[in-house]
C-alpha cells in the first residue's frame, strides 16, 4: 500500500459568536481568572517605541466588519521572534467596526535568505463569512525605504502595494484598514508549497 | 528554524472563500486569488503559551462557570493534534466555544428562542501534552436554525481554533457529532470539498466513555505543515 499523507483538518468559518470562545471577558463571560488571551502585546518592562495602532475592516459593501477578530504577530523592537510575546488578538468594536491597540514598534526581520524585511505586523482575520482565516501584512507609511527593498512587498504587484501600508494618523499613531473584497481590496497571502513558488 | 517545512494548505481539503449556499461569503470573499508565497520568518515562528497559562478547570465547560450543573448530556472529547507528518504537536493551543444543550449561544448577538442555562458559559481552553493529545469535558451542544435565506439549521458543532508551533498553522474549525442528519444539509459544511467532510466529524468512542456518567467523542485535527522528505506511515488519511 502506498503511504498516504495525513490529510489537513478542513477550516470553517468562525461564526458570528468567536468573541465568546476567543475573548469571552470581553464578550461579559468571566472566564481564565479575567484576562482575555492576546490583550497585551509586550510586558510593561520591554523597551522599544510605543504606538497606537487603530485597525479596521470592511466588506465589500463598505459595511463595516462589527463581528471579526484580527490577530496579530510581530517581531519585538530588536527583530526577533520570542514565542513568549509579540501574540495580540483584538476584537472589532461592535459600534465602530475597529479595534484599538497599542503595541511597540517592531525592528527589522532578517529573511530566511538573509534579506532584511522593512517592520511588519503579520495579520490574522477571521469572521462570519470568512471560510478560511485570511492572512495578511501590515507596513508603515514612514519606513518608505525599507519598504522599497522588502521582499514580501516586492512580491506584491505594484498597483496593489498600498492596500499593505497604515496610514499615519498623529504621533506614533496609525490607522490600517483591512478590506476583505473590491477595488481596494486588501492583499491576502497564502504559503505556498516548494514546489508552487 | 527549517526551510525544507511545507506549509502550504492541501488541495481540496478547504472550502473555497466564496461559498454560494452560505449567504456572508458574499461580501466577505475577497475575489482576488491569495499571493503565494515562501514561508518566511513570519510565518515559520509562532507564539508559545506556556502551561502556567492554563486554569485547572479551563477544559471542562461543565464545571467553568457559574452556578450548578449545566442541563444536557455529557460528553467527554478527546484527540490529538498532528502535523501533515502525523506527529503530535506537543504544546498547542486548543481554545472551543459552543452553544448550551438547547442551541442557544452565551453571546449578545443570539436572540435564539431556546433559554441560557446558568450553568454554562460556552468556552474553555487547553494545551496539548508531550504526545499531542487533548482533552475536553463539555455537554452535547444542541442544533439550531440560522437566518442563511431559508430554512437552515446548523448541525450539533463545537467550534475549536488552535495553533501549532508555526503562526501560519493557525486553524480555526468546526467539529461536528458522527450520525447527525443535519450535516449533508448544512451550508457551511457543503462549502467542504466533499472527501473531506468526514475529518470535521467525531467518532463516538465506547472504549473511552465514562460508565453512568458521559459519553466520549475522538476527534483528531491534523494542522498544515510536513516535511517534504520525511517518510509517510500508511495510516491516518481520513476517509
Amino acid at each position: 500500500m502506498s503511504p498516504k499523507p495525513f490529510l489537513q483538518t478542513g477550516s470553517q468559518t468562525a461564526g458570528p459568536f468567536l468573541h465568546i470562545g476567543l475573548g469571552p471577558n470581553h464578550a461579559g463571560i468571566p472566564a481564565y481568572g479575567g484576562e482575555d488571551l492576546g490583550a497585551r502585546l509586550f510586558p510593561e518592562s520591554q523597551p522599544g517605541k510605543e504606538i497606537e495602532l487603530q485597525l479596521g475592516v470592511q466588506d465589500g459593501n463598505g459595511d463595516s466588519v462589527t463581528d471579526g477578530v484580527v490577530e496579530v504577530w510581530q517581531a519585538d523592537p530588536e527583530g526577533r521572534y520570542r514565542g513568549n510575546c509579540g501574540f495580540g488578538r483584538f476584537f472589532l468594536d461592535s459600534g465602530a467596526g475597529t479595534c484599538r491597540m497599542r503595541t511597540l514598534l517592531p525592528g527589522c526581520v532578517t529573511a530566511l535568505g538573509g534579506a532584511r524585511e522593512a517592520p511588519h505586523l503579520t495579520l490574522w482575520v477571521a469572521a462570519r463569512g470568512i471560510n478560511v482565516g485570511l492572512r495578511t501584512r501590515m507596513y508603515f507609511p514612514d519606513r518608505a525605504e525599507e519598504n522599497s527593498k522588502d521582499p514580501i512587498l516586492l512580491a506584491v504587484p505594484a498597483a496593489r502595494r498600498s492596500t499593505l501600508v497604515a496610514k499615519a494618523a498623529g504621533e506614533h499613531r496609525y490607522r490600517f484598514d483591512i478590506v476583505l473584497q473590491g477595488p481596494s481590496e486588501t492583499v491576502f497571502f497564502e504559503i505556498g508549497s516548494r514546489a508552487n513558488v | 528554524m527549517t526551510t525544507d517545512r511545507d506549509l502550504s494548505p492541501d488541495p481540496g481539503r478547504h472550502p473555497a472563500a466564496r461559498t454560494p449556499g452560505y449567504r456572508s461569503t458574499g461580501a466577505r470573499a475577497p475575489c482576488q486569488p491569495p499571493l503565494l508565497l515562501p514561508a518566511s520568518v513570519s510565518e515559520l515562528s509562532g507564539p508559545v503559551f506556556g502551561e502556567s497559562l492554563i486554569g485547572l478547570q479551563d477544559h471542562d465547560l461543565t464545571r467553568n462557570f457559574g452556578t450548578g450543573a449545566p442541563l444536557g448530556n455529557r460528553i467527554h472529547i478527546h484527540g490529538r493534534v498532528l502535523d501533515g507528518d502525523g506527529k503530535g504537536v506537543p504544546g498547542a493551543l486548543v481554545e472551543v466555544w459552543q452553544a448550551n444543550a438547547g442551541g442557544r449561544y452565551r453571546a449578545q448577538g443570539d436572540k435564539g428562542i431556546a433559554p441560557l442555562d446558568p450553568g454554562f458559559g460556552g468556552c474553555g481552553r487547553t494545551l496539548t501534552d508531550s504526545s499531542g493529545c487533548y482533552r475536553f469535558v463539555t455537554i452535547e451542544p444542541g442544533p439550531y436554525p440560522w437566518a442563511n435565506g431559508g430554512n437552515d439549521w446548523r448541525p450539533r458543532h463545537i467550534h475549536f481554533s488552535l495553533f501549532g508551533t508555526a503562526f501560519a498553522q493557525r486553524l480555526i474549525s468546526q467539529m461536528y457529532f458522527e450520525g447527525d442528519p443535519l450535516i449533508e444539509r448544512c451550508a457551511i459544511v457543503q462549502g467542504l470539498p466533499r472527501s473531506a467532510v468526514g475529518s470535521l466529524v467525531a467518532r463516538l468512542d465506547m472504549e473511552r466513555t465514562v460508565p453512568m456518567t458521559a459519553v466520549a467523542y475522538a476527534f483528531d485535527i491534523v494542522l498544515r505543515g510536513r516535511h517534504s522528505t520525511a517518510l509517510q506511515t500508511p495510516q491516518g488519511a481520513w476517509p
